[in-house]
């Protein structure tokens, strides 16, 4: 029996110590990592501010524990290219995409995993591939008018 | 020494990029952690707690139980909530907290406390609160916290006139705030100094309070605002937040605590839940004359700022229209569900959908349209409310003219008609709104602005208010850029920062641009003049910028004399009487929503296909903030309306403590937003602004009511509008 | 009653992640609940303080297969909902099913969750059974002595969160059957909000037309979220049978089928709305199922 325990993210090599294995992905890349882009809304899966890509696609780091993702390579926020980052950050400066921003980490990490030619079906709106990202301040119309806006 | 540095305001780019910092990033690896031993009963005494086996765990620095906190309550107009109590008054409420290197440890700490409780009869609606034995406060017997009476006009007199009345008995919803951003916060400390790194409205207010309870310990406290991740009313004063300061001070170590969220909404606030009666009396041409209110009001189990939003739900929305008399009163009930709070719009949304239905209902009986029923009773520029509020502008008739050609064009061009199945229907509402609320907490309501110029040059502006989200930190940059001729880049800013920054009311009551423009003015006027005095006194160029002359300022140890402090108290304002009259507010502002609706009648569901909102804002400042405030208020009301509450079980156990079943709306079912602002300006106000934080969110449930009943002609008396209340409806005849 | 409620934190877990079907008998055997997507198990974790001992199943590779190209469509266990979503051969083979599974939580959700993990939480109100039992769906099991087992799906599941899996056996494949000849299907769940919620009450139907592709031969329906598990209401849709779609005839069809159910009243709805949502969603069910095989002709 073989166990992975090396994890790639934004393009490092970590090896995930034995003690994070049964934590949550998402405790593992905020306290071990930093990388505290990743936000905690909820914890159930729900909100989508933890979202990450895992072997580039979208997951809920809440709900996966760190030693499944052995292996696998894991892009948060702060993974996510320069050159994208301010394409999607002047998009929403233009149209009123961010207020309080708790959401807007997962709302980015989604966006360029559609620009990047991701989808389920390939026909489904954006407004549906984006169902598991909760925005309390309201800034869904504003969000994807920023997302179709980026090129 | 604790290192006081602000933390830096961040830009909209850093919130989309992930570099923003929430209270939640700023803790340590390792920094102990505290939790809260939370009580499953919704009324009980707390007959002992046993302490030693939760203190004997390895791992498990300290316990406080509520001898620690004896004699010390919370809260703005009651101070009737313990930090922790002995006497329970709600499931989830804290009854001890342990202290600990860990999660596992915490957890575990908890799990060892052996709690002794005498369950108490309990009441989770208003009646039964009314009607039980035992007082859910000692010194509150009737379960009533407070009572509101007001009587403007000749009641007896006005009445005769009217010869169509409408009325009807209205529920609301304890909608929770469900901020993204579950509550937390860090303590750091060193010795007698503690800093509170919490998301809070207003910093200054709590850092008063807080200073007040720990100079018994002998401690200071100052209150530091990172990034917040929403709030709507709910982040105030809190009995987490002195759980951690008395922890850190205990400790002398820095403590944290981060709600899970399911937590967060059990030990959570809510909207205030309301029972309304409302009736409306008009003549028979139209003219409204006569108002009467009732409302219970489910306080929950602490007051908070419950009798200020009983005061503004008894009474606020009947300024819109020119009520000859009124009769207002309201009681504030407590019960054991969780305490309830202000929530964007402050009470009034409540009041709102009980009477945007009812005039809606009284054009329908006197065949008028309802936008001209409007127009002819709103009041006007120039004119003094019923209760006593002096409009110094109003743009009510343009947004009633932009709505009402939208709806029109949206009936001709959209294609959209009723069929057997499903039915369309249109409804619009208005809403007239204060800019802040004068006397609101019995302070004095103002704004304070220091402009200073750090050693390296750079100027510093620094306010007593903070960023929620929602757009301060814009609107500063813009007044000190436009005032200062100054570009981003040459100045920093602190908000929300008591330690280096002045004092400030907070972020609340739809005020904080209108009065930190208005000192951020004054102050930047001050600091020109000083910075020109010092341009003579050196015999400098006279071209030179300002921040040419704040770096020469630095450079020539002459920094101190640049200094400005301004403050802002506005004029002509007074704080409400009893009753709630007077001129509370320096400017008054006005919107009018409208919707189209599709209501498929086999399942009762509603889904908005179109929305419209037009807004008297006065001088918008930061557009694109405008337009957000506005599309987030109208998209927060959209869930009041249709789908948010929470369920309470009989033993006042939380249903749906979470974002699956408490139903905050999702990007998928949302309406276009069209979005409108009338061409207004206000003497008063900064740059002739007045405001938009609040009004968004306040009209929206009467406006879909309205349209709802266009479609069905079956009139919503409760909140949610769920599928099964208006498939109820169409099925039985209750009214 | 306890002193206190517990913290929803996740509680320290022992997490196994074993490459062979015995060591995860083994950990079975140790105490050890199975982990695949996890979206539902650590919620409850969270919530509960347990399960604290878990063994994932992700690391078996037989669990992996997903092959949507035969006659029967058959997914492992360790298969993502999204895995099977973006497949045109699944969701042209089962579309009952595939609406179902798109139903499912949210995008991020669907890359976590199985449809095996769908089924043996046997809630009520599950997205993907009634899709998968009027697709004929069989269940494959094993256990520790390598015992198999197929059970049919209606025989699996056996009340809210109970299944007849034996003590140490677990599921290792669903295989359900593709639309034959003249067949289409679809499902549909009401909810009160657009995504992210849980169904009131679901529809799944399959229409078998003869050959002028308008009379219906045969007509299945399963209801979800409106009994103790999933129904099968199949004798309510006779009616249908030897004739075109008509208003009237799918109006009984859908008052039969209300009748066949056994909702409960809960704070999300109560029984009597559930059995109007069950009419209104025959109809709409039916006639979607209808309009796609239209479409597809």
């Amino acid at each position: 029996m073989t166990v992975v325990n090396t994890i790639r993210v934004n393009g490092v090599d970590h090896e995930i110590p034995a003690n994070w294995q049964a934590k949550r992905l998402l405790d593992y890349l905020r306290t071990e990592l930093k990388l505290v882009g990743v936000k905690e809304g909820c914890g159930e899966g729900d909100c989508g501010a933890c979202t990450v890509l895992v072997d580039g696609e979208p997951m809920c780091s809440c709900l996966l524990l760190s030693g499944v993702v052995g292996g696998r390579e894991v892009t948060t926020i702060e993974g996510l290219p320069r050159e994208y980052l301010d394409k999607f950050s002047s998009a929403c400066e233009t149209h009123g995409g961010v207020q309080c921003g708790f959401c807007t980490g997962g709302v980015a990490v989604m966006s360029s995993w559609m620009k990047n030619g991701g989808t389920e079906t390939g026909v489904e709106p954006v407004s549906k591939l984006l169902e598991g990202n909760i925005c309390r301040c309201g800034g869904y119309q504003q969000l994807t008018n920023a997302i179709a806006d980026i090129n | 020494m604790l290192d006081m540095t602000p933390p830096k305001i961040s830009t909209i780019a850093d919130r989309s990029t992930g570099r923003a910092r929430y209270t939640s990033d700023l803790v340590p690896a390792g920094t102990t952690l505290v939790g809260i031993a939370r009580s499953p009963h919704a009324h009980a005494n707390v007959l002992s707690i046993d302490t030693s086996k939760a203190m004997a765990l390895p791992g498990v620095l300290d316990v406080l139980t509520p001898e620690d906190f004896s004699g010390v309550a919370l809260g703005h107009h009651i101070a009737d909530e313990p930090i922790l109590t002995d006497r329970v008054r709600y499931v989830g409420e804290g009854v001890a907290a342990v202290a600990a290197v860990d999660e596992a440890a915490m957890i575990a700490g908890i799990a060892a406390l052996d709690i002794e409780y005498e369950v108490l009869p309990h009441a989770i609606r208003v009646d039964d609160a009314l009607a039980l034995d035992r007082p859910i406060h000692d010194n509150f017997p009737d379960n009533v916290a407070r009572r509101f009476a007001a009587e403007p006009g000749d009641w007896d007199a006005e009445v005769k006139r009217v010869t169509h009345w409408a009325e009807g008995t209205f529920e609301t919803a304890a909608v929770p705030h469900a901020y993204l951003e579950p509550r937390a916060c860090l303590v750091r400390v060193d010795g007698n100094e503690l800093e509170l790194v919490s998301g809070t409205h207003a910093p200054s207010m709590l850092a008063d309070q807080y200073n007040k309870i720990a100079a018994v310990w002998g401690a200071t406290v100052e209150v530091t605002t990172p990034d917040m991740g929403g709030s709507f009313g709910a982040k105030w004063e809190h009995p987490t937040h002195l759980v951690c300061l008395s922890f850190a001070h205990r400790l002398q170590r820095d403590v944290a605590m981060v709600l899970p969220r399911r937590d967060d909404m059990i030990a959570g606030r809510t909207r205030i839940a309301m029972r309304i009666f409302m009736r409306i009396g008009a003549t028979a041409d139209g003219e409204l004359v006569a108002k009467q209110t009732k409302v219970w009001a489910d306080n929950g189990a602490y007051s908070l700022h419950g009798p200020s939003v009983l005061l503004a739900a008894s009474v606020r929305v009947d300024n819109l229209y020119k009520f000859s008399a009124v009769k207002a009163e309201g009681q504030l009930i407590y019960t054991n569900n969780i305490p309830s709070e202000c929530f964007r719009g402050f009470g009034i949304p409540q009041s709102a959908f009980a009477q945007e239905q009812l005039v809606d209902e009284l054009a329908r009986k006197l065949d008028l349209d309802p936008v001209e029923m409007r127009r002819r009773n709103a009041v006007g520029e120039g004119d003094t409310s019923v209760h006593g509020w002096e409009v110094t502008s109003c743009g009510l008739e343009d947004c009633l003219d932009m709505v009402r050609d939208r709806i029109q064009s949206h009936r001709n061009d959209s294609g959209l008609v009723s069929d057997g199945r499903f039915k369309i229907g249109y409804g619009l509402a208005a809403v007239i709104h204060c800019v802040s609320n004068s006397g609101h907490d019995e302070a004095t309501d103002i704004s304070n602005i220091i402009i200073s110029v750090d050693p390296d040059g750079t100027i510093c502006v620094a306010s007593g208010e903070v960023e929620l989200g929602a757009g301060t930190a814009e609107v500063l940059q813009r007044t000190v850029e436009r005032e200062l001729d100054i570009k981003r880049g040459q100045f920093r800013f602190v908000l929300g920062h008591t330690s280096t920054g002045p004092f400030g009311r907070g972020s609340f009551a739809s005020r904080t641009s209108f009065f930190m423009a208005h000192a951020a003015i004054a102050g930047c006027k001050i600091f020109s003049e000083n910075c020109s005095k010092l341009v003579d006194d050196l015999g400098l160029e006279t071209n030179a910028s300002i921040a040419e002359i704040a770096k020469l300022a630095a450079q020539k140890g002459h920094a101190e004399s640049l200094k400005a402090t301004a403050q802002f108290i506005p004029e002509n304002v007074v704080a409400a009487d009893d009753h709630g009259y007077g001129n509370i507010a320096s400017a008054y502002t006005f919107a009018v929503h409208g919707a189209c609706v599709k209501v498929d009648t086999l399942t009762g569901k509603t889904m908005i296909q179109q929305y419209w909102a037009a807004h008297d804002t006065g001088t918008v400042v930061n557009y694109q903030g405008a337009v957000g405030q506005v599309i987030g208020g109208v998209i927060q009301g959209i869930g009041m309306a249709l789908s948010e509450t929470t369920a309470v079980a009989e033993n006042g156990q939380l249903l749906n403590p979470g974002y699956l079943d408490d139903r905050v709306p999702t990007f998928p079912g949302m309406p276009n937003v069209d979005v409108h602002f009338a061409a207004t300006f206000d003497k008063n106000g900064p740059m002739g602004a007045k405001t938009i934080g609040e009004p968004p969110v306040i009209p929206v449930v009467g406006c879909i009511a309205n349209a709802i009943y266009d479609a069905v002609e079956e009139r919503q008396y409760t909140l949610p509008m769920t599928p099964e209340q208006v498939w109820n409806s169409l099925n039985t005849k209750v009214q | 009653m306890a002193s206190a409620l517990r913290p929803s934190h996740l509680p320290e877990m022992d997490l196994q992640c074993p490459t062979n079907l015995g060591d995860v008998f083994r950990h079975i055997s140790n105490g050890a609940q199975l982990l695949a997507g996890g979206t539902d198990i650590l919620l409850q974790a969270s919530v509960r303080g347990e399960p604290n001992k878990l063994v994932w199943t992700g690391g078996i590779e037989s669990m992996k297969e997903f092959d949507a190209d035969s006659d029967f469509i058959k997914v492992g266990a360790s298969v993502p909902l999204s895995t099977m979503i973006k497949s045109n051969a699944f969701r042209d083979g089962a579309p009952a099913v595939a609406d179902g599974a798109q139903s499912v939580g949210s995008l991020q959700l669907r890359n976590q969750a199985t449809m095996v993990g769908n089924v043996c939480t046997a809630s009520p109100a599950a997205d993907t059974v009634p899709g998968l039992l009027i697709h004929n769906c069989v269940v494959a099991t094993i256990d520790k002595e390598n015992n198999k087992r197929e059970i049919a799906l209606k025989d699996f599941l056996t009340g809210p969160g109970k299944t007849n899996l034996g003590e140490g056996e677990l599921v290792t494949c669903l295989s359900f059957s593709r639309l034959g000849k003249n067949q289409m299907s679809a499902y549909q769940r009401f909810t009160q909000r657009e995504a992210l919620d849980l169904a009131f009450a679901s529809v799944a139907a399959r229409l078998e037309f003869e050959e002028d592709g308008q009379t219906l031969m045969t007509v299945n329906l399963a209801l979800g979220a409106v009994g103790p598990t999933a129904i099968d209401a199949s004798a309510a849709a006779d009616i249908l049978k030897g004739h075109p779609i008509s208003e009237g005839r799918l109006d009984i069809c859908a008052d039969a089928a209300s009748q066949l159910c056994s909702p409960i009243s809960d704070h999300r709805a109560s029984a009597g709305y559930r059995r109007q949502l069950i009419r209104a969603l025959v109809g709409d069910v039916v006639r979607q199922a209808a309009t796609r095989y239209g479409n597809k002709k």
